[in-house]
C-alpha cells in the first residue's frame, strides 16, 4: 500500500507541477507577432509615410487621378474613370482614401510625433534627433491635413487618432483645421532649427533638415494662399511666408520619386493594370495652341505619332488618343508635393492680387515660374521663352484680369496632375475656364468629396453633406 | 464494430497481470448462441486475478490459469457476461447469449476514453471500416458523406487532391474556422489547408483546389471513425473541439497471435469521369452582330448550319482585323464564311460549294482519371506487446489533364507491457503527399474558364502536345482569341504547373501506470508536424503573366500536444458506479509560411527564384500555446441514470495576459426508462433512453490580437496591386490598421442538446432523435470602424448567432438470418441558423465572393446568405418591365437566399445473401441556394445552351412600370440584350443565376464479395472482393457543374460558383486479402 502511495504522491507532484508551469508556459511573449513588432524606429515610420502620401494621399488615384479628369488634364475613357469623367463619385469610392489618410498617413506620422517627442526629455544629442524627425513629420502631417480639408472641409482632428479612447470623434471646422495646418508648419520650423541631426529613411530630402524648412515655408504659402476668398491677409501671409525662406530652386521641390518597378508610380500601375484614363483634348490642345514643349513629357503619341485628346463627346475605344506621358505616368514619374514653380506662381497671383507690387514684378515670377516648370521637365527652350516673355511684357500693366487668367492658366499647365490645380480651380472660380462636362451628371464640376460610407456608417459626429457640388468653407460662391 | 471491441478489450487488460506458475492451459472457441458463429475479441479474465486473454479472429483463445483457480468470466460486449467453473477438460467452448440492455456499442469520446453510448448525455455516430475502406475516397472526409447526420461535408472541385468543407451541426464562429477537430489515437492533428488566399479578404477567387491535411490519412488504417457532435460531447478537449471533433481510431495489432503475424494486403483501382457540365449550344459561331469574326470574345455570330469553311483568303496575324480575315493559326479549320449573300454584307466572302462546319466538344479535354490504392499491413502481438505496420501508396491521375496526386503513408505504432502496472504504446505516422494542381475559377489560367468561353468552331486541342512543346508562336499561345485573354485550357494544364508536396509526421507516445484496478494514469505527448513546399508556376506567354512567373512557397506547421490524465473507475456503493477523469492539457501549435515570388522569367521552363530580375518575399509566423485542466464526474446508478459533469478551464496566449483564464462547464443526464421494474426486459421495447445535455464550450481569439502592432503592409490604393516594402531597399512600417484589442475575451457557445434513443424488437429496430439549440454569444470578427480614430478594424467581440437543429437517425434490420442480413439506415437532419448581432454599426459581414455575389453573414438573416443584385420589383416581388419589354435592372445589394440546405438525409441499405453483399447510399440534400456565376458569364460569351434561343421571342413576368398592367410584349433576347444589356452575369442582376443546388444522389453503391470461406483450408484467412460506383446518379436543379463544389475551397465562404472544376462520378474495383 505504501508503495503505491509514494506513487501517487509522486504523480500528483507531476501534475501540480504540470499545472503550475502553465503560467510560465502560457508566456505573454508567444503573442507578440514576429512579423508584426511592437515598436519600431522613427524612420520606418517616415518612410511609410512618405510612400503612402505619394502613393494615396497626395498622388493617390483616388485624389490626383479623379480631380485631374476633373481639371480636364486626363479623359476617363471607360469603366470607372469615365463615370468620374460625368461626375459621378460616390461615398464609398472615396472610402479607401479616407480610410488611409486617417488610419495610415497621419496616425503614422502621429507615432513619429510621439516616439520623437520621448527622445526630447533625453540627451542634447537624442534631442537634436527628436526636433528633426518632428519637423519632418509636421511638415508632411500638415500637407497631409491640407489634402485631407481641401476636399472634405470639415474633418476630424483634435478628437482623432485616439483609437478606443474615441472610436467616433467629432468634427473640426476647416478654418480650425487651417490654424493647425499652421501652426504645425511653424512648430516644424522651429524643430528643424533646433536640429542639427538629418533623418534616416528620408526618401524625399534624404533628411536636410534645411531643405525641410524650405518646404515647410512653401506650405505656408500654399495654405495661407488658399484662404484667398475668405482671409484679407491670404496674399500678404503667403508673400511672407515665402520671404521667409521658401523652396527657392527646381532643386528644393518636394517630391518624391518613385524607383521603378515594383515600386512604381501610383499612376502608372493605374495605367498599367486597368488603363482607362487618357489625354484629355482640353490639355493636349492647349499646349498644342501654345506649342508648349512641355507636351512631349505630358502625354506620349498616338499610335500615328499625333498628340491628340478626347473631349467629352468622345466616343471611340482609345486607340486614337494619346496615353498621359513621363511627367506623372511612367513607372518612375514623381508626385510633387510642393515644387518651386508654384511658389513662383503663389508669388505672381499674390503679387497682382495684393496690389502693392509693381506688375513687373508679377510678370517676372510668372515668367520665371513657367520657365522653371518647363526646366523641370528638361524642356527649357530658350527661344520659346524669349517669344513667351515678349508676350506677358506686351500685356497692358492694366489689364490685370488677363494677366491673372494667364497665372492661372500658366499653373494649371505648370501643376499638371496635381491637386492644387482643383484647389486654385474652386478657390479662383474657373479662372483656368474650364467648360464642365456637358454628359455629367449635373453640367458643373464637383466641388468637394463625399463623407466616406465607412466613416458615414461608423462615425454619428459625420456632418451630412448634400452632395459633391456643395462648396467647402474656403470655396466661398463669391468673390 | 466487433473488431472495434477487440481494441477496446486490449485497453481493458493491459493491466492485468502476467503469467504465474504452476499453470493449466484451457483452450476452447467462443461464439454467439444466435448464429453460432465464432466471436473474436471476447475477453475471458480468470476470476479473481488479472490474468486474461481475448479470443482471436476464429473465436479460439488459449489461456494459462494458475492451478488455484477455477472460474473463467467470460465477456464480450453486447453478450450476456458468463461465470464459468473450469472442469477436468482442458477444453471450454462457450456459446454467448446475447443481451439486449448491453447491445450499445462502444465508442471512443473525448479524450479517447472509450464508453458504452448508453452511459453518455449526448449524440454520436459512428462510422466503422468497412464503410470507410469500401466508399474508396482518398480523402477520408469524403468518405463519411450522407453516413452522418448533421455533418455537412462539400467537396470543392472534383480534381485529384481538393479539399474538402465538413462541418458538424452548422457554424458556430462568424469569421473564425468553423470546421471540426480530428483527432487520430488521442492526439489532435491539423487539418489547415485547402483555402486560397485569405478569404477574408475577398481574395481567394482564383488559383488551385489545395488540400486540406485530413487527406494525409490513410483510409485503411482506419479501425473506426466516431463523431462528436455537440459541445457535451467535445466539453473536455475544450477550445480545438468547439466546432465538433471527427475521433479516429486506427488499427492495432491483437494480442495473443503468437509468432503468427496478419497480413493485409488491400488493392483498388478506381476509374474517374466528370460528371455534370454545364450545357453548350453549337448552333452558333464565333463573332458578333451575327457575323463570323476570327478572335472575337465572344460567340454571337453567325448560324453555323448557314456557313462553310474557306481557306482561300489567307490574312495572316499583323494585318488589319477588320473585314474577313483567315487566320491559319488558330481557325486550322479555315475562316467561316456564308453560303450564300443572305447571310453577309461582304459579299466577296462567299463559298457556296465549301466544306460544312463542324462543331468542337470542349469537353473532350477531360480524360479519364485512374486511381490505384494499394496498402499492405502487418499486424501481431504476443500477451505482452502488439504492433502494427502499414504502408499505402494512393496514386490519382485527376479527370484534368495532368492534374495528379501521390500519397504514401507508413505508419507503425505498438505497445507493451512493462509490468503488471505500467505499459508503454508509440505510433509514429509518416505521409508524403504530393500533386500537381491546375488552375481554376476566376483566373485567366483557369481552365473551366478558357473552355467554357471557347466557342464551338475553335479546336482548343489543334496543334497542343501536352508535356510537350505547345504550339507556340511570337510569344503567344494559341487560344480563341488569337493568343489573349484567357491561357487556352491545354497551355494551362501543360505548361502552367502548381506543384506541391507535403512532408508529415505524426506520432505519439503514450505511457500508463494502472496503480490500482479503480485508478490509472496515462500521458500522452503528440506531435504532428508537416512541411509544405509548392511551386506555383506561370509560363511565359501565359495570360496572367506574359512574361513569366514563379511563387515558391515553404509552410511549416509544429503541432504539439501533451496530455495528462488520472482516471477513477470505481463501484463504491451497490448499485453506484463513479467515474472521475482529472486530466491536463498542454498545446502548441506554430506555424511558418515563407514564400518568394518572381516576375517576369530570364529563361524559358525554368522555375527557380533565381531566374529572375526582382523578387519579393513573404513571411508569416503564428504561435499559439494553450494549457488547460479538465474533469470529468461521470455517476451512475443501477445501469439506469447517469449523470455527467464536466468543467475545463483553459489558459491561451490568444488573450491578453491579464484574463487569459476561461472556464467551461457540462452538465448531461441520461435515464434508461426501460430499467424501471415495470417496463423492465420489455420484448416490444427493450431498449429505451432520454437525455439531455447543457455545455458552454469556449474558443480563444486569433492570435496577435491583443496590441496594435507596426506592420510592412504593402500600399495599394484599391485600383492597383500597389508598392510592397521594403520600398526599393528601405524598410517602412505602418502602425495598425487593426486597433489591438486589450480586452478580449473567448467566445462562447452555449449548447443546449436533448434526444431519445429507443430500440424495439431485439434490436431490429433503432431510433434515435436530437435536438439542439446553439446559441454563441461574444463571437469573434473584426469589425470596421471610423478611421478617424486612427485604426481601421478593431478585433472584438460583438456578434451573436443562433443555430438549432433536429436529427434523426433510424435503424431496422428486417431480416437477420445466418444467411440472409438486410439492414436500412436513414439519417435526417435539419439545420437553422440565424446572425442575431454582429457589432454596433455593422449589420452585413462579407465572408467571401465577388463585388456583386457576396456570401455575408447578416443580421437577422441565416450566417451564409447570397447577396447580390436583383432586377428592380413591386412590393409584390413582381419583376419590373420597362416599355420595351425588358425587366429594369437594380445596383441594389439584397439578400438573394441561404446556401446552407433545408434538411439533409442519407438512407442506405446493405442487403447480404451468405458472403455476397450489396448496399448503396441514397444522399439527399434539399434546398440550399448557390451562385451559378459560370452561367452568368457564358450567356454573355454566348457559348450557353440557353443563348441559342437567341432569335426566339419571350415575354418577361412581370408588371410594366409604367402602367402597372402585366407584361404582354415579347422580346428577343439577342446580343443587345445579353451581351450589351442587362441580360447576363457581368452587367446585370446576379439573381437570374441564383439557382437550387439541392440534390438526390446515389452517393455509392457497392456490391462486395467475401471467398473467405471457400479457402478455409489455405493459408488465406480472408478473401474479399467488391465494386463501388460514387456519385453514379445525380438529380439536380442546378444547370451547372455538380452542386457539391467550392469556389473558395473549405472556407466558410461556401455557395460560389464561378467555373468551379466538375466533379466526379467513380467507379472502383478492390481485393483485399488476408493472410
Amino acid at each position: 500500500m505504501k508503495k503505491i502511495n509514494f506513487k501517487f504522491i509522486g504523480i500528483l507532484l507531476l501534475v501540480i507541477l504540470a499545472l503550475g508551469s502553465c503560467k510560465k508556459w502560457i508566456d505573454p511573449n508567444v503573442n507578440t507577432s514576429p512579423d508584426s513588432p511592437p515598436d519600431v524606429d522613427m524612420s520606418v515610420l517616415l518612410a511609410y509615410s512618405e510612400v503612402n502620401m505619394a502613393y494615396n494621399t497626395i498622388g493617390g488615384n483616388d485624389i490626383a487621378r479623379v480631380t485631374a479628369i476633373w481639371m480636364q488634364y486626363v479623359a476617363g475613357i471607360s469603366r470607372q474613370s469615365n463615370a468620374e469623367q460625368n461626375y459621378y463619385w460616390f461615398n464609398s469610392d472615396d472610402n479607401n482614401l479616407w480610410n488611409t489618410n486617417y488610419s495610415a498617413t497621419m496616425i503614422d506620422l502621429k507615432q513619429i510625433f510621439e516616439k520623437a517627442d520621448a527622445k526630447l526629455k533625453l540627451s542634447p544629442a537624442e534631442q537634436s534627433v527628436g526636433h528633426v524627425y518632428r519637423g519632418i513629420a509636421g511638415v508632411l502631417l500638415a500637407n497631409a491635413l491640407g489634402a485631407t480639408t481641401d476636399v472634405w472641409g470639415s474633418i476630424p482632428y483634435k478628437d482623432a487618432f485616439q483609437g478606443f479612447a474615441n472610436l467616433q470623434p467629432t468634427f473640426n471646422t476647416q478654418e480650425e483645421i487651417y490654424t493647425t495646418i499652421q501652426s504645425l508648419l511653424t512648430d516644424a520650423i522651429a524643430d528643424l532649427r533646433a536640429t542639427s541631426s538629418s533623418a534616416q529613411r528620408d526618401l524625399i530630402y534624404n533628411g536636410s533638415a534645411s531643405k525641410w524648412i524650405a518646404a515647410a515655408w512653401a506650405m505656408k504659402a500654399r495654405y495661407a494662399l488658399h484662404l484667398s476668398k475668405v482671409s484679407a491677409t491670404a496674399y500678404t501671409d503667403a508673400l511672407a511666408a515665402i520671404d521667409s525662406g521658401a523652396i527657392a530652386s527646381n532643386a528644393g521641390d518636394c517630391d518624391f520619386v518613385f524607383s521603378g518597378y515594383p515600386y512604381s508610380n501610383p499612376f502608372f500601375n493605374f495605367e498599367n493594370e486597368r488603363g482607362d484614363v487618357q489625354m484629355n483634348s482640353t490639355l493636349i490642345d492647349t499646349l498644342i495652341f501654345r506649342h508648349d514643349p512641355r507636351l512631349s513629357v505630358y502625354a506620349d503619341p498616338n499610335g500615328d505619332g499625333d498628340f491628340k485628346g478626347a473631349g467629352f463627346l468622345y466616343t471611340g475605344d482609345g486607340s486614337d488618343i494619346s496615353w498621359p506621358g513621363a511627367a506623372v505616368a511612367y513607372e518612375t514619374s514623381p508626385v510633387p508635393f510642393i515644387t518651386y514653380a508654384e511658389i513662383l506662381f503663389i508669388k505672381a497671383e499674390a503679387k497682382l492680387k495684393s496690389g502693392a507690387y509693381p506688375i513687373s514684378e508679377v510678370k517676372d515670377a510668372l515668367i520665371s515660374a513657367v520657365g522653371a516648370s518647363m526646366d523641370k521637365w528638361g524642356v527649357l527652350d530658350t527661344t520659346y521663352m524669349a517669344i513667351y516673355k515678349g508676350f506677358i511684357q506686351a500685356i497692358p500693366d492694366a489689364a490685370t484680369d488677363l494677366l491673372f487668367t494667364e497665372i492661372m492658366r500658366q499653373k494649371w499647365i505648370a501643376l499638371y496632375f496635381q491637386i492644387e490645380s482643383y484647389n486654385d480651380w474652386r478657390r479662383t472660380n474657373n479662372a483656368i475656364g474650364l467648360t464642365p462636362n456637358p454628359k455629367g451628371s449635373k453640367i458643373e464640376i464637383p466641388r468637394r468629396y463625399p463623407y466616406s460610407v465607412d466613416e458615414v456608417t461608423y462615425n454619428s459626429n459625420t456632418p451630412v453633406v448634400a452632395d459633391i457640388w456643395q462648396r467647402v468653407w474656403w470655396d466661398l460662391a463669391k468673390k | 464494430m466487433r473488431k472495434f471491441t477487440i481494441v477496446l478489450a486490449f485497453l481493458l487488460l493491459a493491466g492485468l497481470q502476467g503469467v504465474l506458475a504452476q499453470t493449466r492451459v484451457i483452450s476452447g472457441v467462443i461464439t454467439s448462441s444466435e448464429d453460432k458463429s465464432p466471436i473474436p475479441g471476447v475477453t475471458i479474465v480468470v476470476k479473481s486475478t488479472t490474468i486474461g486473454t481475448t479470443t482471436n479472429v476464429d473465436g479460439k483463445y488459449v489461456l494459462s490459469v494458475p492451478a488455484k483457480y477455477d472460474i473463467l468470466i467470460i465477456s464480450y460486449v453486447g453478450m450476456k457476461t458468463k461465470e464459468v467453473k473450469i472442469g477436468e477438460s482442458n477444453t471450454l467452448d462457450l456459446a454467448l447469449e446475447p443481451d439486449i440492455m448491453n447491445m450499445d456499442e462502444i465508442v471512443v469520446t473525448a479524450i479517447g476514453i472509450p464508453r458504452e453510448t448508453k452511459a453518455l448525455s449526448y449524440s454520436v455516430q459512428n462510422v466503422t471500416s468497412d464503410d470507410i475502406q469500401k466508399a474508396a475516397r482518398t480523402d477520408v472526409i469524403n468518405s463519411l458523406q450522407g453516413k452522418v447526420s448533421d455533418v455537412q461535408i462539400i467537396s470543392s472541385a472534383g480534381t485529384a487532391g481538393a479539399g474538402s468543407y465538413i462541418a458538424i451541426r452548422g457554424v458556430q464562429s462568424i469569421t473564425g474556422d468553423n470546421q471540426p477537430l480530428f483527432v487520430v489515437d488521442g492526439v489532435p492533428i491539423d487539418n489547415s489547408g485547402g483555402t486560397f488566399g485569405d478569404v477574408s479578404a475577398g481574395q481567394g477567387v482564383d488559383g488551385v483546389a489545395t488540400s486540406n491535411r485530413a487527406i494525409d490519412i490513410n483510409p485503411e488504417d482506419i479501425e473506426s471513425i466516431n463523431v462528436l457532435k455537440g459541445g457535451a460531447a467535445t466539453a473536455l478537449y475544450g477550445l480545438r473541439a468547439a466546432s465538433g471533433a471527427i475521433i479516429i481510431s486506427t488499427k492495432k495489432g491483437k494480442a495473443g497471435t503468437g509468432r503468427k503475424i496478419n497480413v493485409t494486403f488491400s488493392t483498388s483501382l478506381t476509374l474517374d469521369r466528370v460528371s455534370q457540365l454545364p450545357k453548350l449550344q453549337n448552333e452558333y459561331g464565333q463573332g458578333s452582330g451575327g457575323q463570323w469574326s476570327s478572335g472575337n470574345r465572344i460567340t454571337w455570330g453567325p448560324k453555323l448550319d448557314t456557313c462553310t469553311y474557306d481557306k482561300t483568303f489567307t490574312g495572316a496575324p499583323g494585318t488589319p482585323t477588320s473585314g474577313w480575315n483567315y487566320w491559319p493559326l488558330y481557325d486550322v479549320d479555315g475562316a467561316v464564311v456564308g453560303k450564300n449573300a443572305k447571310n453577309y454584307d461582304d459579299t466577296k466572302n462567299q463559298n457556296p460549294t465549301g466544306e460544312a462546319i463542324h462543331t468542337y466538344n470542349p469537353y473532350d479535354y477531360f480524360q479519364t482519371g485512374v486511381t490505384t490504392n494499394n496498402s499492405v499491413s502487418m499486424a501481431g502481438g504476443s500477451d505482452i506487446s502488439t504492433f502494427y505496420f502499414s504502408f499505402s501508396d494512393n496514386q490519382t491521375k485527376g479527370v484534368v489533364p495532368n492534374n495528379w496526386f501521390r500519397r504514401n503513408t507508413f505508419k507503425i505504432s505498438g505497445d507493451t507491457k512493462l509490468s503488471d502496472k505500467w505499459k508503454v504504446s508509440g505510433n509514429a505516422n509518416y505521409i508524403i503527399t504530393n500533386g500537381n494542381r491546375i488552375q481554376q475559377g476566376s483566373n485567366t489560367s483557369g481552365v473551366m474558364l478558357g473552355l467554357l468561353r471557347t466557342p464551338p468552331t475553335f479546336d482548343n486541342s489543334a496543334g497542343y502536345i501536352i508535356n510537350g512543346s505547345p504550339y507556340y508562336t511570337d510569344g503567344k499561345q494559341r487560344s480563341y482569341r488569337h493568343g489573349g485573354g484567357y491561357d487556352n485550357p491545354y497551355w494551362t494544364s501543360g505548361m502552367n504547373h502548381y506543384i506541391d508536396k507535403v512532408n508529415r509526421l505524426i506520432g505519439n507516445v503514450g505511457i500508463d501506470y494502472y496503480a490500482t484496478k479503480w485508478l490509472n494514469f496515462s500521458y500522452r505527448l503528440g506531435v504532428d508536424w508537416w512541411g509544405r513546399k509548392a511551386d506555383d508556376q506561370l509560363a511565359i506567354g501565359s495570360a496572367a503573366q506574359s512574361a513569366g512567373w514563379t511563387k515558391e512557397t515553404s509552410e511549416t506547421k509544429k503541432d504539439f500536444n501533451s496530455d495528462l490524465i488520472m482516471t477513477i473507475d470505481k463501484d463504491f456503493a451497490k448499485d453506484f458506479n463513479l467515474h472521475f477523469l482529472l486530466g491536463n492539457n498542454v498545446t502548441q501549435l506554430y506555424y511558418n509560411l515563407l514564400n518568394g515570388t518572381a516576375n517576369g522569367l530570364l529563361f524559358k521552363n525554368y522555375y527557380n527564384l533565381n531566374n529572375t530580375e526582382s523578387q519579393s518575399t513573404f513571411e508569416q509566423t503564428t504561435e499559439i500555446r494553450r494549457a488547460g485542466i479538465y474533469a470529468d464526474l461521470q455517476l451512475s446508478w443501477k445501469s439506469m441514470l447517469y449523470l455527467s459533469i464536466t468543467g475545463r478551464n483553459d489558459w491561451s496566449t490568444t488573450l491578453p495576459a491579464s484574463n487569459n483564464s476561461f472556464f467551461y462547464p457540462s452538465f448531461g443526464g441520461g435515464w434508461i426508462f426501460t430499467q424501471l421494474p415495470g417496463l423492465k426486459d420489455n420484448k416490444i421495447l427493450p431498449y429505451g433512453k432520454v437525455r439531455v445535455s447543457y455545455a458552454i464550450v469556449a474558443k480563444d481569439a486569433s492570435p496577435y490580437y491583443t496590441q496594435t502592432t507596426y506592420n510592412p503592409y504593402t500600399i495599394a490604393d484599391g485600383w492597383t496591386a500597389g508598392d510592397p516594402f521594403p520600398f526599393a531597399n528601405t524598410s517602412g512600417y505602418t502602425w495598425g490598421p487593426g486597433l489591438g484589442n486589450a480586452k478580449l475575451k473567448p467566445e462562447k457557445t452555449k449548447s443546449f442538446e436533448v434526444g431519445a434513443d429507443l430500440k424495439f424488437f431485439r434490436n431490429r429496430v433503432s431510433f434515435s432523435y436530437t435536438y439542439f439549440n446553439n446559441m454563441g454569444q461574444d463571437l469573434l470578427l473584426n469589425a470596421p470602424i471610423a478611421a478617424s480614430s486612427g485604426y481601421s478594424t478593431m478585433y472584438t467581440n460583438a456578434a451573436s448567432m443562433r443555430t438549432t437543429g433536429h436529427e434523426l437517425t433510424l435503424d431496422v434490420t428486417p431480416i437477420k438470418s445466418k444467411n440472409w442480413e438486410w439492414d436500412v439506415t436513414v439519417n435526417f437532419s435539419r439545420i437553422r441558423n440565424k446572425v442575431l448581432e454582429l457589432a454596433p454599426g455593422i449589420n452585413s459581414l462579407f465572408l467571401g465572393g465577388f463585388e456583386n455575389a457576396q456570401i455575408r453573414a447578416e443580421v437577422g438573416q441565416p450566417y451564409r446568405t447570397i447577396y447580390g443584385t436583383d432586377w428592380k420589383r413591386d412590393g409584390n416581388g413582381n419583376m419590373l418591365i420597362d416599355d420595351n419589354g425588358f425587366p429594369i435592372p437594380s445596383s441594389d445589394m439584397v439578400p438573394l437566399g441561404n446556401v446552407d440546405p433545408d434538411w439533409t438525409m442519407g438512407a442506405g441499405s446493405t442487403l447480404r445473401w451468405k458472403d455476397l453483399s450489396f448496399s448503396f447510399l441514397i444522399d439527399v440534400k434539399h434546398g440550399g441556394k448557390m451562385w451559378n456565376g459560370t452561367r452568368g458569364a457564358i450567356q454573355y460569351f454566348g457559348t450557353a445552351a440557353e443563348t441559342a434561343d437567341r432569335n426566339d421571342s419571350y415575354v418577361y413576368q412581370g408588371i410594366v412600370a409604367s402602367t402597372g398592367q402585366w407584361n404582354t410584349k415579347s422580346v428577343v433576347r439577342n446580343e443587345d440584350w445579353v451581351v450589351l444589356g442587362a441580360g447576363n452575369g457581368f452587367n446585370g442582376p446576379i439573381s437570374n443565376n441564383i439557382e437550387d443546388a439541392g440534390w438526390v444522389r446515389l452517393r455509392t453503391v457497392t456490391l462486395s464479395y467475401s471467398l473467405t470461406h471457400l479457402l478455409k483450408k489455405t493459408f488465406i484467412k480472408g478473401l474479399e472482393v467488391y465494386f463501388t460506383g460514387t456519385n453514379l446518379l445525380l438529380f439536380t436543379k442546378y444547370s451547372g457543374v455538380d452542386p457539391e463544389t467550392s469556389l473558395l475551397g473549405n472556407s466558410n465562404a461556401q455557395g460560389i460558383d464561378y467555373f468551379n472544376m466538375p466533379g466526379t462520378k467513380s467507379y472502383t474495383l478492390g481485393l483485399t486479402l488476408a493472410l
